[in-house]
Formats: structure tokens, C-alpha cells, sequence
């Protein structure tokens, strides 16, 4: 937290925790494909993404609508809570999502705006030692770049159950970094694991400066943001395959 | 023609006892026979009256008969408090203090309350859990609608006849998407398991241990249970 006031900043590129157990990471990864990593990124690297993610983001509504995706650009409290009615209204019947986006690159490819630090945020997650470091604890060689949204989930926003699995791409791993500085397991927000029972094997709670990591296809969802809880920051996307 | 509660036959009752020696904890599916718990649930929704439990402010209340919009008023102060306090909001009905009988014995639930304090059910509990001292069982109906939860704590309370919590789930059908997730929580805070409240199953734990009830999705449905402490005497 004390990192969070610090006015000096400075905007260097993202940097992985330097003290990161990767022997212990693949572990876990590899007993069950995935892995939760508390301070992934150096404090100061966090402190600044999200100083980025709180200050300097444009963000959209992004939502679906049986298979339209939407995404709405300038929405009014008023309108966005409308919205939000009919996709609660939808979403028992199948899969659904509500939230903020801003997306950041679609398949690797640099962040429009040279200059914003999202650009240096890209960069790190396509940089060598991210690279390298996911096929060390993933075990998958082949995973060459990233893509990459922020994302930002409000109270009484999710993402329903789904795989992941989507044809025409080559997803190998997905991946969120979380920047809310205090979250709680109460809260929702949880990026939840489902059994072959369907109930939940593990539940990751966006605590802040963790990176999840988990092999596709995955039964997931992220729990709807609990009408008591706070505004959940993340940055997520897919490491692929050339 | 009302059926007694009565245990499913076919629960293998030593590889329950064997998957709780590791956790803790057990998920256990088709408890009682469909029949039984398909009258629990008629039981729950069609002849009991429910009271709205909060904790805002830090003190329990208790609130019968409350009209929408006071339900409505009391969710909004409870999820206010619920931010950074242990808080819960629900509906309950008590069925019993602690092993007496249910105050109506014309009521279906009085039967309830004799299956959970009657030999079969106390020796599979004993079974299951390897915890021999089991004597009774307290018990409340809870309805969780929308909104809905129970922030974590350890469910032990510094109550030493608490020797485990049970949670028989009546709802005839929920998606894990529909939150009402009973998780239970690590040393760090990571949820390392939650049980989805599928129609006719029941959850045993020892306590202390951190665990929740997840709120209701404002898209999920009406939460039916019949929970509370297997005791000491």
C-alpha cells in the first residue's frame, strides 16, 4: 500500500518479482495446470499499472447478448445499470458476460498509443523474460506471444462458466493480473475452477499483484462481484502459440 | 401421504468417512431418499415462515414479517456493514435451539428435527465424521434469495459443544454460477474449496474452519437449506 502514494513513479517497463520460486510454480502448475502467484511483478511495477488502470484508462462496457458481443463505448451510470438489469436477466439461461474493457492488443501486436504506459505493459507481456518464464512454468514451448485486455469488474459484474475453448485460435494458457489493492474471498470477483462434479476445485481471490495462470480448456467463471464489493482491476488475455 | 425423512440406503458410508479424515469437510450427494427430501422442500416453501436475520451494525436482529421494501431497505444497510465486517443476511425459521423438539409436532418440520436428533442420523454422523461425542443436533430453516450471504468466519463462535456444522441443501436445481457457494478458505485467503447447493445433498465440517456462504447472484435463485451444529452433550 505504501507504494500506492508514492508520486514518484517512475514509467519504466513492467518487471517480474526477481525472488519468483519458478521451480515451485511449475510444480504446482503442472500438478494441476494451473498456478496462482502472489507478488508476480515487482512493487513498484504494480503500483504503476495500477495508478495506470485507476487514472489513465478509457474504459468500455463490454457485454454479450445470446452470441452478439457488444461493446459501448461513453455509458451512463444510468444506462450501464440497464444493462446490467437485462444481463442478469439473461444469464441463467446460458453463458454471459458483463463488465469494463479496454483492449490492449489483439494478438501480440503493440498498444496504439506509443506513448501511454499501456504500450510498455504490452511490450513486457510479449518481453523475453514473460515469455520465457510461462514455458518454464507451463511447460509449453510453444507459446511465442500475448494478447492482452484490462479489465475491470464492478459490483455485480461476471463472467459465467466456460472452457476457453474457442476454434480458430491458438490459445495455450490464459493468464489475469490482479490490481485491486485490498480485495476479500467475500467480495466475488474469484476466478473459480470447476470439477468434473461441478463444483469448485480452487478459487483464486484477486488479491493484488497475484498473476493467475491456467491451461486451456479450463472449466472457469469469474463469480459476480459481490453488491458489497469493490471495483475488482485486472489485466487478462492468452498466451498463444506463433 | 406425508414420508418420514429417512437416510438414502445407498450411502457407502466408510468411503464418506474416508474422504472427511482428509479434508475436514464432505460433500454428500442424494443423502436422503428423493421422495423425503422432495417433501422437505415442498415443506420449506409452501408451510414456513420466514424471518429476516442481520447482523448490521454488529448486533443480531430478527425480523418477521417484513414488507418489500423494508427487505429491500435492511439488504442495502447489511451489505453497507457487510464491506469490512463478518456480517449475514438471510431468511430463517428456527426449528431447534439445541436438540429439542420442533414447538408444532403438526408440522412437517417437527419430523425433521427427530430425524436429525434420532440414532440413524447421529450414528452416521459419528460414522462419517470419526467424531463419537456427536449427541444432537441444533437446527434452522434458511432461505437465501438473491443478494443474500454470510461473510467468512470459523463457525465455531467459542462454543465448545460445537463439534461440526451440517448444511442439508433442498433447492431442486442451482448452476455454480448462481453464487450461494459454501467456500472454505486457506491461511492466505484463496478458496480451496466450494460445494455448489445441489438439490438433496449435505455438507459436514468440523469447526473451527474459515468458510462463507457466497452472495446470491442477483441472477440466481431462492436458496433453500436446513442447517446447524452437530453437539455434545
Amino acid at each position: 500500500m505504501t507504494a500506492m502514494a508514492d508520486t514518484t513513479l517512475h514509467d519504466e517497463m513492467p518487471e517480474l518479482q526477481p525472488g519468483l520460486e519458478r521451480a515451485r510454480i511449475a510444480g504446482a502448475f503442472r500438478q494441476r495446470g494451473r498456478v496462482h502467484i502472489p507478488g508476480a511483478l515487482t512493487e513498484a511495477s504494480a503500483a504503476r499499472v495500477h495508478r495506470c488502470l485507476t487514472e489513465e484508462t478509457k474504459w468500455s462496457l463490454t457485454f454479450n447478448n445470446g452470441s452478439n458481443f457488444c461493446d459501448i463505448e461513453n455509458v451512463s451510470p444510468e444506462e450501464r445499470n440497464k444493462l446490467a438489469f437485462s444481463a442478469w436477466q439473461r444469464a441463467p439461461n446460458g453463458f454471459q458476460y458483463f463488465f469494463d474493457n479496454h483492449r490492449l492488443s489483439r494478438d501480440g501486436e503493440p498498444y496504439s498509443d506509443p506513448s501511454h504506459y499501456f504500450a510498455k505493459v504490452v511490450a513486457f507481456l510479449n518481453s523475453k523474460p514473460v515469455i520465457s518464464f510461462l514455458r518454464e512454468i507451463t511447460g509449453l514451448e510453444a507459446i511465442e506471444r500475448a494478447d492482452a485486455q484490462a479489465t475491470l469488474y464492478r459490483p455485480g459484474d461476471f463472467l459465467t462458466v466456460h472452457d476457453d475453448e474457442t476454434g480458430g485460435h491458438k490459445r495455450l494458457a490464459a493468464y489475469v493480473l490482479n490490481f485491486t489493492p485490498v480485495w476479500r474471498a467475500d467480495w466475488g470477483g474469484v476466478l473459480q475452477f470447476l470439477g468434473p462434479d461441478r463444483h469448485i476445485e480452487e478459487g483464486y481471490v484477486p488479491v493484488f499483484n497475484a498473476m493467475n495462470i491456467f491451461r486451456v480448456p479450463a472449466l472457469h467463471s469469474v463469480t459476480q462481484v459481490a453488491l458489497y464489493g469493490g471495483m475488482r482491476y485486472s489485466i487478462t488475455g492468452w498466451f498463444h502459440a506463433r | 401421504m406425508e414420508l418420514l425423512p429417512e437416510l438414502s440406503p445407498a450411502l457407502d458410508r466408510a468411503a464418506l468417512a474416508h474422504t472427511f479424515s482428509r479434508g475436514k469437510r464432505i460433500h454428500i450427494t442424494n443423502v436422503l431418499t428423493k421422495l423425503s427430501a422432495e417433501q422437505v422442500y415442498r415443506s420449506l416453501v409452501t408451510e414456513t415462515e420466514w424471518s429476516t436475520v442481520h447482523n448490521t451494525g454488529g448486533k443480531r436482529a430478527d425480523l418477521p414479517s417484513l414488507s418489500r421494501d423494508e427487505r429491500a431497505r435492511i439488504s442495502f444497510a447489511a451489505w453497507g456493514w457487510a464491506r469490512v465486517n463478518f456480517a449475514f443476511l438471510y431468511d430463517n425459521h428456527r426449528l431447534s435451539h439445541d436438540g429439542e423438539p420442533y414447538a408444532n409436532q403438526n408440522h412437517y418440520l417437527a419430523k425433521f428435527v427427530a430425524f436429525l436428533n434420532a440414532p440413524a442420523f447421529i450414528g452416521f454422523m459419528r460414522e462419517v465424521t470419526g467424531l463419537q461425542a456427536i449427541g444432537h443436533a441444533d437446527a434452522q430453516a434458511t432461505l437465501y434469495r438473491p443478494g443474500d450471504f454470510m461473510t467468512q468466519h470459523d463457525a465455531a463462535a467459542g462454543d465448545k459443544s460445537r463439534l461440526a456444522a451440517y448444511e442439508f441443501s433442498f433447492t431442486p436445481s442451482w448452476a455454480p454460477d448462481w453464487g450461494g457457494l459454501l467456500e472454505f478458505l486457506n491461511e492466505r485467503g484463496q478458496i480451496t474449496t466450494g460445494y455448489v447447493p445441489e438439490f438433496n445433498s449435505l455438507n459436514v465440517f468440523s469447526v473451527p474452519q474459515l468458510n462463507l456462504v457466497s452472495q446470491v447472484s442477483t441472477f440466481g435463485g431462492p436458496r433453500y437449506s436446513i442447517s446447524g451444529w452437530l453437539r455434545s452433550f
